[in-house]
């Protein structure tokens, strides 16, 4: 195959950070790397905070959200 | 008519319900992107599942990026006509779906088909279009922050969901792993949406920014009655704004942006290679750079707002310019260092000046299918930047001429940005007009 053939299409990944294109494989390679070398923890571990990073996010806002038209229910009365 | 009393009383004693719709759009971003970007961590295990090459699976991710595009204009059309709540809750609901079903592809093929067109397709209908298309409808005097906090959704996605996704795949399959993240799109982005989001601060009775009449400003001879600004360029027609100076400025230096953004994030790996970089130092200069990018993105957005935006983004162009001159001019490790710092401070940030402007310039009736043409631009020319460069090194053994032809863009995408009549063009610094008697308190602030 053309280099350049095989540059274009690889190319699709990697394309991160900016909208929503793809990570790099080899680069997210590195990133897990350099995060079990600093945090030294189980991958379930990882899973877990980040799944509950994530899950905090809209668990809150919707918390606020509903506490707002609480109050602006009592208002009302 | 009681619940809109309910809210406008509200909303001078507590946070404007804008701010709630930011909060929101900031997790349907965060999620949605961040998810599409964690596909190139699966790229091995579809390799080993599905014997297919790297070559085939790029096919899906290929596809899915210009079908990215290319449908941008399509549902910002579509957040005109029917409004941003419908098309984000349909948008999430669709990728929710698609992201689960690609948990069932049993090969490349029905992987390229779901990926590439319909989670694609159904990520178009989330970020960026629809999502800004919103805000710029709450938000006027504030537009620059809002838009960056919603920007900064995807930024943050990619830094919290790529690892996810990745170390998801370590302690179960890749199938689990998009079950996950469809979930987490379906059970979390999708109520919040329902139960939130409105497509105009109308719908709730309020007026922009939380303001207790429609944007006017005091000191125009006649205070005791409403007035409104009006965008000079608010068209009927979206052709029209084609026959001003500003949609080409805008579209011009998103291309460049498109251009420049897409050159590195897709050479970098090869680029380090041959800079003798270790995998150790890219990935910490790459989270280097993810942190400025996010500090860069909130901080731009916020002084947008208090200064002429064409002179930010201007200087955002010209600072990613630099960027890639260092890489040119500094050996291997000081341009990476050099490139994290100065290009971590421009990456994004051009996303929310363009968008906010579109809106100051052309108002909002047409907004969501301009800002789609000018995001189809940027994703059209960045996926053709990077054939040519790839080609360009195939020759040359070298990136420097990509990276020259890169910084020359910038610096013209700098004076072109630069050169928008801001002043005269943005609704932001017109005269209030006086409103007309018989028209409701409550109205579009563009005319519309």
């Amino acid at each position: 195959m053309d280099m350049w053939i095989e540059t274009t299409l690889y190319s699709a990944f990697g394309l991160i950070l900016h909208h929503s294109e793809y990570v790099d494989p080899t680069l997210v390679d590195w990133i897990k790397d350099k995060i079990d070398q600093i945090t030294g923890v189980s991958a379930t571990t990882i899973v877990i905070v980040l799944g509950l990073v994530t899950s905090a996010f809209p668990i809150g806002v919707m918390a606020l959200a509903l506490r707002r038209a609480r109050r602006a229910r009592k208002r009302k009365r | 008519m009681a619940q809109e009393t309910d809210d406008r009383q509200d909303s001078g004693k507590s946070v404007f319900y804008g701010w709630y719709i930011v909060g929101t759009l900031f997790f349907a971003t965060f999620v949605g992107v961040g998810s599409r970007q964690g596909f190139g961590v699966f790229v091995e295990a579809w390799e080993e599942d599905f014997g297919a090459s790297v070559g085939a699976i790029s096919v899906a991710a290929g596809i899915g990026w210009a079908v990215n595009g290319i449908v941008q204009p399509f549902f910002g059309r579509l957040t005109d006509k029917l409004g941003g709540r419908r098309v984000l809750i349909w948008g999430v609901l669709a990728m929710g779906l698609g992201t689960m079903l690609v948990a069932a592809s049993p090969n490349v093929y029905v992987l390229i088909a779901v990926y590439g067109f319909v989670v694609s397709s159904a990520a178009g209908g989330v970020f960026p279009t629809p999502a800004s298309s919103v805000i710029v409808r709450w938000f006027q005097r504030k537009r620059g922050t809002a838009m960056s906090m919603v920007a900064f959704g995807g930024s943050a996605g990619g830094f919290i969901m790529v690892p996810f996704a990745a170390y998801l795949l370590v302690i179960a399959d890749w199938r689990t792993a998009w079950l996950v993240m469809g979930a987490a799109i379906l059970f979390l982005a999708l109520p919040l949406l329902l139960a939130i989001v409105r497509s105009d601060p109308e719908d709730m009775g309020l007026n922009q920014d939380g303001d207790e009449e429609p944007i006017s400003t005091p000191g125009d001879g006649n205070d005791s009655s409403p007035s409104i600004r009006i965008a000079p360029l608010a068209t009927t027609g979206w052709k029209e704004s084609y026959r001003s100076a500003p949609m080409w400025q805008l579209s011009l230096g998103y291309s460049v942006c498109g251009i420049t953004t897409a050159i590195v994030a897709v050479h970098f790996i090869r680029w380090a290679s041959t800079e003798d970089i270790t995998p150790g130092t890219a990935a910490l200069a790459f989270g280097l750079l993810m942190a400025i990018n996010g500090v860069g993105l909130l901080v731009v957005g916020s002084v947008s707002d208090r200064m002429q935006r064409k002179n930010l983004l201007g200087t955002v162009y010209l600072i990613r310019g630099l960027g890639f001159l260092a890489l040119i001019v500094f050996p291997g490790v000081p341009a990476l260092w050099a490139f994290a710092v100065i290009g971590g401070m421009s990456w994004l940030a051009s996303v929310p000046l363009t968008n906010s402007l579109t809106a100051d310039v052309y108002g909002l009736r047409n907004v969501g299918i301009l800002n789609g043409l000018i995001m189809m631009v940027h994703q059209l020319a960045g996926g053709l930047a990077v054939i040519i460069a790839g080609r360009v090194f195939d020759i040359w053994d070298t990136y420097d001429p990509v990276f020259a032809a890169a910084a020359g863009f910038l610096i013209f995408a700098g004076v072109v940005s630069y050169s928008i009549r801001e002043r005269k063009y943005s609704i932001r610094f017109q005269s209030p007009q006086p409103l007309p008697t018989s028209r409701p308190v409550v109205v579009a602030a563009d005319g519309d």
